[in-house]
C-alpha cells in the first residue's frame, strides 16, 4: 500500500533524504521509501511511481515522505522516518574532531589565504551566497543548479569587473593545480589547461588524456550557459586568458556544447591570439579545417587524442584519422550484433555524456526523443515515459530539485533502466557509469542489480561506458568486471559505446 | 567500604582522603556527592576533566548510594580548572568564527532558548539534554564573562543560585560563577587567545563532541557572552 505524508516547512539536504530512504528500505515490509522536497517535478515522479499525490497540499518548502508498505506499518514507519531525520542513525553520535566553520566569515578567519569558494546550496539561495563570496574577493565555483540566467549574468559581470571568475552555475567539476573539486577523477597533473562548459565533458577528456599518459594542470568549469549569447562567454574568456598566462600550460583546450555564433567567434579569436597550441571540442558541430595553432574537434575522445598528439609533437590529423578507423571497426561490430526489439534508449547520469551520445546516435538513427533533445520538436511529453529512440539525462533539473545528482545516487536511474529494459520494443540500452571522487561508491553493482532482476524473456543488449581511472576510489577495473559479468558490452570511451549502440539499432526501427 | 586510588587529579581536589556517596554512574564517569552537596567526579579520560575531578585507570562497579573512600595520596595534579579573569584577550582574528557559534541556537532542538536571550536566567533548567541545554548555554555565557574579567550581573547570579535545575547542572553553573571551567572550555579559551587556526578548530571540535547538544549550547552561550562584552 502506497501512502504519503507531508511534513510542512521542513528542509533537509538531499544526502540526508537519500540516506533516510535507504535506512527505511532496509526495514522488513518496506517495498519502497522515498523522501523528497515537494517540488512539482518530484510530485510528478512520485505520482508516476504510484503515489496518490493529486490534491496533496504541499509547497516546494515542504518535505513529502512516501512509503510502500502494509497499511498497519505505515504510522510506525513514519515515526521512524521522523526520528531518523532528527537523529540520523548513520551518524555515530560523535561530532567530527575538528570544527567546521558554518559561515563564510568564519571560514575566512581560519583560512585567510583562501581564494576560491565552492558553493553547493539549493539554487534559490546560491546566487546570494556567491555574490557574498565575490564581494570578499573570492573566485566562485557554483556547483548549484537552478540559478536564474539573470543572476548568473549579474554574478559573472561583477566577477569580471573585479578580476575574479565565476565557474558555474551547475559546475560539477573543477581542477585547480591538479586537485579536483566536485566530481573528479584520479588523473595525472600535466601541461594541459581546459576550459569546460560541461562537467562530465571535462571528466571524460581528463580520463581519456590520463589513459594516454597525459595530465591536466587546471580544468576550469564555466557552466553550460556561459557560451550562450545572453552571458557572452564571460567566464570562458577569463579562463582562457588565465590558462594562456600560465607558463606551465602548453595546450589550452575549450570543451562544450556548440556556443552561440558570436561567443564562438570571440572564443576562437582569443584562442588564436593566446600564444599557445589550442584545441576546441564543440560537440556535435560539423568538422572544420585545423589551423596551425588551433585544432577543431567534435568529440571528447577525439579531443583527447588530438591534445596528446600535440603534446607528443605528432601529426594531429593522422591521430584523428587513426581514431576514426577504430570507430569504423566498432560500427561494423555493432551492425553485426544481435538483439530483440527495435529502439535505442540512452539512460545517462552525465549530461555531456548524454549529449555526446545523442549527437553520435543522430548520425545513425532518424528520430531521437529526449528530455533535452538536440533537435527541436523531439522533447518527450513525459521524461518518465520515453518512446521509440530516446535519450534521457537524469542529471537535468527536473530530476535533481531537492534530490541528489544521479552520479551520487544512481538508484532512480537504476529503477528507470529496469523499467525500460522490460519494454519489448527496446533493443539496446546505452548507459554511462561515472566513477571518481563524489560519485557513488559502487555504481556498476546498482545497475547490475536491475539487469539481473529482469522479467522480460529476452532482454535488450546492454552497452556501457565507464568513465574513470584505475586510481579512482571505485576502481575502474572492478566496475568494468561487474558489468561484463552481467553480460554488458563495455567500451573504452563514451563515443565508442555510443557508436556501437547506435549501429546495433540501425535498421531495426522499421521492423 | 572500598578505597579508590586515582593517579591524577584536578588542583581543586582535596589533598586528604575523603569519604563520599555515589550519586550517579556513567560509562566514563562516576559522580559523587561530597561535603556541602558538592559534586566530585572520577573520570577515565583526560579530555573530560572538570572541576573537582580525578583520573582513574578503570571505573569500579558501584551503585548510587554506596559510600567510598578516595585517597589522593598517590596522585599528581594534572589539571587546573581555574581561569585567570581578564589575563588574556581574544585574538581579534577569530571574531567571525566565535560569532557564528551563536547560530547553533537556530537548531530546532535549541531554538527554545532564543526567546530568553534578554533574560538568560529564564533558561535555567530549560530544554533537552541530561544537562538541560539552557544550563549549558548559561554555563558558556558565565564562563565568557568570568574569563574576560567582566562581573556577572547580580540579578543573574541571584537567579542562578536558586534551585531551579538538576543537581549536576546546578554544580556546573556554580563552578562557572566561581571561575572554574571544564578542560575542553579551558583549551578553547587558550586557543582563542593564540594564533593557530588548527588549534582553535580542534578545541571547538572537542567542545562539539561534548554530549548530544551540550557542546553546541555551551558554544552558543559562550559566543553570546563574548558578543555582550565586545
Amino acid at each position: 500500500m502506497k501512502r504519503l505524508e507531508v511534513v510542512k516547512g521542513e528542509y533537509y539536504d538531499s544526502v540526508t533524504l537519500m540516506l533516510v530512504a535507504k535506512e527505511l528500505k532496509k526495514i522488513e515490509g518496506v517495498a519502497e521509501a522515498t523522501l523528497n522536497m515537494a517540488t512539482e517535478a518530484n510530485l510528478h515522479i512520485m505520482k508516476t511511481a504510484g503515489f496518490e499525490v493529486d490534491g496533496v497540499n504541499a509547497s516546494p518548502d515542504d518535505l513529502i515522505i512516501g512509503i510502500d508498505c502494509p497499511g498497519e506499518l505505515f504510522d510506525g514507519l513514519m515515526e521512524t522516518a521522523r526520528s531518523y531525520l532528527s537523529s540520523p542513525p548513520w551518524k555515530g553520535g560523535e561530532e567530527p574532531s575538528e570544527y567546521t566553520p558554518r559561515t563564510l566569515e568564519g571560514a575566512l578567519s581560519v583560512l585567510p589565504e583562501a581564494d576560491i569558494a565552492l558553493i553547493s546550496l539549493p539554487g534559490r539561495y546560491a546566487a546570494a551566497e556567491a555574490m557574498k563570496a565575490l564581494e570578499r574577493g573570492l573566485n566562485v565555483m557554483l556547483y548549484s543548479d537552478n540559478v536564474s540566467l539573470e543572476e548568473e549574468i549579474e554574478l559573472k559581470r561583477y566577477a569580471s569587473r573585479n578580476g575574479l571568475i565565476v565557474m558555474g552555475p551547475d559546475c560539477g567539476t573543477v581542477v585547480i593545480n591538479g586537485e579536483g573539486l566536485g566530481f573528479s577523477n584520479a588523473c595525472p597533473v600535466g601541461p594541459v589547461g581546459i576550459v569546460s562548459a560541461s562537467g562530465t565533458g571535462l571528466q571524460e577528456v581528463m580520463v581519456q588524456l590520463a589513459r594516454r599518459g597525459a595530465g591536466v594542470k587546471h580544468g576550469l568549469g564555466t557552466g553550460g550557459r556561459d557560451v550562450k549569447s545572453a552571458v557572452g562567454g564571460i567566464s570562458s574568456l577569463i579562463a582562457i586568458e588565465a590558462l594562456a598566462n600560465d607558463p606551465e600550460i602548453s595546450v589550452v583546450v575549450v570543451i562544450g556544447k556548440p556556443p552561440s555564433t558570436e561567443v564562438r567567434e570571440k572564443l576562437v579569436q582569443t584562442l588564436r591570439s593566446c600564444g599557445k597550441q589550442s584545441v576546441t571540442c564543440f560537440m556535435g558541430e560539423s568538422p572544420r579545417k585545423d589551423e596551425p595553432q588551433l585544432k577543431y574537434t567534435t568529440g571528447l575522445e577525439e579531443c583527447a587524442t588530438v591534445v596528446v598528439a600535440l603534446l607528443d609533437g605528432k601529426d594531429a590529423g593522422k591521430a584523428r584519422e587513426d581514431l576514426m578507423n577504430e570507430y569504423l571497426k566498432i560500427e561494423a561490430l555493432g551492425r553485426k550484433s544481435e538483439t530483440s526489439g527495435r529502439f535505442l534508449r540512452g539512460l545517462f547520469t552525465g549530461g555531456t555524456l548524454c549529449y555526446e551520445a545523442e549527437s553520435i546516435a543522430r548520425r545513425y538513427l532518424e528520430s531521437i526523443y529526449g528530455n533535452n533533445p538536440l533537435k527541436i520538436g523531439m522533447k518527450l511529453p513525459d521524461s518518465l515515459k520515453p518512446i521509440q529512440n530516446s535519450f534521457i539525462d537524469y542529471g537535468e533539473d527536473e530530476f535533481t530539485q531537492g534530490k541528489l545528482h544521479p552520479m551520487i545516487d544512481p538508484s532512480f536511474r537504476t529503477g528507470q533502466l529496469k523499467m525500460q529494459s522490460e519494454d519489448p520494443s527496446v533493443a539496446v540500452v546505452l548507459f554511462d557509469v561515472v566513477l571518481g571522487y563524489g560519485s557513488a561508491p559502487d555504481p556498476s553493482s546498482e545497475v547490475v542489480g536491475a539487469i539481473k532482476g529482469l522479467e522480460r524473456k529476452r532482454g535488450p543488449l546492454y552497452v556501457a561506458y565507464v568513465c574513470g581511472t584505475s586510481g579512482d576510489p571505485q576502481c575502474l577495473e572492478r566496475q568494468i568486471a561487474i558489468l561484463k559479468e552481467a553480460g554488458v558490452r563495455v567500451f573504452e570511451s563514451n563515443a565508442r559505446a555510443s557508436i556501437f549502440a547506435a549501429a546495433a539499432t540501425v535498421g531495426r526501427e522499421r521492423r | 567500604m572500598i578505597t579508590l586510588y586515582p593517579f591524577e587529579r584536578s588542583s581543586d581536589w582535596p589533598k586528604t582522603m575523603i569519604v563520599m556517596k555515589v550519586h550517579s554512574v556513567y560509562s566514563k564517569a562516576i559522580n559523587f556527592e561530597g561535603e556541602n552537596n558538592r559534586r566530585y567526579s572520577l573520570i577515565t579520560g583526560e579530555p573530560d576533566y572538570l572541576p573537582r575531578a580525578a583520573l582513574i585507570e578503570a571505573l569500579p562497579f558501584l551503585k548510587a548510594g554506596e559510600t567510598v573512600k578516595i585517597s589522593p595520596e598517590l596522585s599528581s595534579v594534572g589539571f587546573d580548572p581555574s581561569i585567570d579573569p581578564g589575563s588574556e584577550s581574544v585574538n581579534p582574528l577569530w571574531q567571525p568564527l566565535w560569532r557564528e557559534w551563536k547560530r547553533f541556537l537556530l537548531d530546532d532542538r535549541l531554538d527554545c532558548l532564543l526567546d530568553h536571550l534578554e533574560n538568560p536566567e529564564e533558561m535555567l533548567g530549560l530544554g533537552p539534554g541530561t544537562t538541560p541545554a539552557g544550563d549549558d548555554f548559561i554555563t558558556g555565557l558565565v564562563t565568557a564573562f568570568r574569563w574576560s574579567g567582566v562581573e556577572v550581573n547580580e540579578r543573574l547570579v541571584k537567579a542562578l543560585e536558586k534551585n531551579g535545575t538538576t543537581w549536576f547542572s546546578a554544580q556546573m553553573i556554580r563552578d562557572a560563577l566561581n571561575g572554574y571551567i571544564w578542560k575542553r572550555g579551558k583549551k578553547l579559551c587558550q586557543a582563542l587567545t593564540g594564533s593557530s587556526a588548527s588549534e582553535l578548530l580542534s578545541a571547538a571540535g572537542r567542545i562539539l563532541q561534548w554530549g548530544h547538544l551540550s557542546g553546541r549550547a555551551w558554544l552558543a552561550g559562550f559566543s553570546t557572552g563574548l558578543e555582550g562584552i565586545s
